[in-house]
């Protein structure tokens, strides 16, 4: 059997234990472990098990995992959630759609101080949703903006995929993270268009808020500075060079931890309840990372990604043709799985590929991260939309997909925009410290 | 009956040491915040870096790591892919849900037993860190320690499948 034979037929096998409901990380260490016997030996594939788990347990560019994870919780039990809402609320809430907008901006300002999705959903879902029913808004277009403003956790830094992505494919965290600020701007600016957009066509939809004056919006702001203030020591540091990102995480972190503290809202519960979560995160991560390490061994002896960057080469196709498949790839497939699991699974597989073919690894980055923004909300499966309906229990799973839709267009709008100009996100990049 | 009693004291055990590891690994994260900060302010502030901070937190790390891993397997925290299974029936789930766990704890066996060889492989070579010299192997030991729990916790869960079969 040649080796790509043996990597194909292992790829079809660790699909076979994921539909088992086996882990993710565990069926990856476990098929890169029988992978690597058969096309090796035993010998070295045991000896690479031993040391693989010790290894990624102590690689120091790692440990801003743990560190920004626990940023977002202390960001989470600060309750700064709620006051980034209401000042964005007093600032937009008055227009058409205004609580919607709102939202949104609630979303990526949240993002800011947090690397997870769920999370923003989560908190947002709790903050906002009453507030727009108060308001009479249309149930899908409450519950949407928040699953679609949401998925700005991962896109905007902090962001757990692009560390991960940076992690698989050996590029700077830092550069990842900066490049992710424009776009995640633009996808917020698509989401308000949509919002307006909506509410022009059909008013009902989102009626206007309360108008507040000029000093209660000032006045808003007071709750939120703090937060900007530590989004910009940590995002402008990592952006001049001045922390790496294993100390941006680090200042990050305890700048959360002294917020929560000196805003009165931190006791012994949510200390320890935001330190359990942090590792619990932590592990989960890992344990797929290690996998996914051994794994990888087993996919290079195979040779499948040369061979299959060597293959589409061949083929001759234009490269653009090729990244709108592959995006189309990852749009179906994250119908069906999470995020960092088709992550995990297919960059050791189609990374070199997109290499020899001449795209920019931090651009493909941001790419694949909205892509896997998609994933979080399109049916089957979508976690954010699961965690909305979990917060609204009145509301039918199909409305929140229905209000889902004009968002999703907006998140392709964005990846096409991306395409055709790349330098959206090089831009921030190119001109770091 | 006996038996019984004997497994789910077992269990006990394994769940409880797993838990107090995690309250450990909470601790360990609290204080690896507390050294990179205290690393950055004295660096930028008086030029002066805290020896040896980039190998105490990658022990840290690797600690916090294996010591929460088990209790994360315990609160189901590993991702898996719902999707497929969840269209067939109890029965044959619980049938996969045994079999799988129990090809889990194998996996985990076997990590145990590799990382144990590499341990004592680095203690014979006598490795220690750069800088403040610290031997390398027992941070090896602690993750075979989190890989032999994790193949209890796992070992447990397949059991635990195979009771519930047995009742329905």
């Amino acid at each position: 059997m040649s080796p790509v034979t043996v990597g194909i037929i292992g790829i079809f096998f660790l699909f076979l234990l994921l539909a088992l409901r086996m882990q993710i990380g565990f069926s990856m260490a476990l098929v890169g472990f029988l992978g690597f016997t058969v096309l090796c030996s035993l010998e070295a594939s045991f000896s690479i098990m031993g040391m693989v788990a010790f290894k990624t347990g102590t690689a120091y560019s790692l440990t801003v995992i743990p560190l920004f994870i626990l940023m977002g919780q202390f960001a989470n039990h600060s309750r700064m959630g709620m006051e980034i809402y209401e000042t964005v609320y007093r600032w937009l809430g008055f227009l058409p759609g205004g609580l919607a907008m709102a939202t949104t901006g609630a979303c990526a300002g949240f993002a800011a101080i947090s690397g997870s999705s769920l999370a923003t959903a989560a908190t947002m879902g709790m903050v906002a949703l009453p507030e727009m029913k108060r308001f009479k808004y249309d149930d899908s277009l409450a519950t949407g903006c928040i699953a679609a403003g949401g998925t700005l956790g991962i896109l905007i830094p902090p962001s757990t995929v692009l560390i991960i992505y940076g992690i698989l494919t050996e590029q700077p965290i830092a550069t990842l993270f900066i490049a992710g600020v424009l776009p995640g701007l633009l996808l917020s600016g698509l989401f308000l268009t949509t919002i307006y957009a909506m509410t022009k066509y059909k008013p009902s939809l989102g009626p206007p808020g309360p108008r507040f004056t000029m000093k209660e919006k000032i006045y808003s702001l007071k709750g939120t500075w703090s937060l900007l203030a530590l989004f910009l020591l940590v995002i402008g540091g990592l952006y001049t060079g001045w922390f790496t990102p294993t100390e941006a995480a680090g200042v990050g972190a305890f700048g959360a931890f002294f917020i929560t503290i000196i805003k009165g809202r931190l006791n012994r519960d949510n200390l320890r309840e935001s330190l359990t979560e942090t590792v619990k995160t932590t592990a989960m991560v890992f344990v797929i990372l290690i996998g996914a390490n051994i794994f990888g061994y087993f996919l290079t002896v195979s040779q499948i990604p040369d061979q299959l960057s060597t293959w589409i080469g061949e083929l001759g196709l234009n490269r653009y043709v090729v990244m709108s498949m592959l995006i189309f790839a990852f749009i179906i497939l994250g119908c069906f799985m999470e995020g960092l699991a088709i992550m995990v699974l297919t960059i050791p597989i189609v990374y070199p590929m997109v290499m020899a073919m001449g795209f920019d690894p931090i651009w493909f980055g941001i790419i694949i991260t909205l892509t896997m923004e998609m994933s979080l909300i399109t049916p089957p499966v979508g976690i954010n939309v699961f965690i909305i309906s979990g917060v609204a229990k009145d509301v039918p799973m199909y409305t929140i997909f229905r209000g889902i839709l004009p968002f999703w267009f907006a998140m392709l709008a964005c990846i096409i925009l991306l395409v055709i100009f790349p330098h959206i996100a090089l831009f921030l990049p190119t001109s770091m410290g | 009956m006996k038996r019984k009693q004997l497994g789910s004291s077992f269990q006990a055990w394994v769940y409880w040491i797993s838990k107090a590891l995690n309250s450990f690994a909470s601790i360990i994260l609290f204080f690896m915040m507390l050294l990179t900060i205290a690393d950055v302010f004295l660096r930028k502030v008086f030029s002066q870096s805290i020896l040896g901070t980039v190998e105490v937190t990658e022990f840290m790390m690797v600690i916090l790591l294996f010591f929460a891993v088990t209790q994360t397997e315990i609160l189901d925290g590993h991702v898996k892919v719902d999707l497929i299974m969840s269209q067939f029936g109890e029965r044959t789930k619980t049938v996969t849900d045994m079999v799988i766990q129990f090809v889990c704890f194998l996996l985990f066996g076997l990590f145990t037993w590799s990382t144990l060889v590499y341990a004592a492989r680095m203690r014979a070579s006598g490795e220690v860190s750069q800088d403040l010299w610290l031997p390398v192997y027992p941070f090896i030991y602690v993750v075979a320690l989190g890989c032999a729990l994790l193949a209890l916790s796992l070992l447990i869960k397949s059991f635990m499948a195979f009771m519930r079969m047995d009742k329905s």
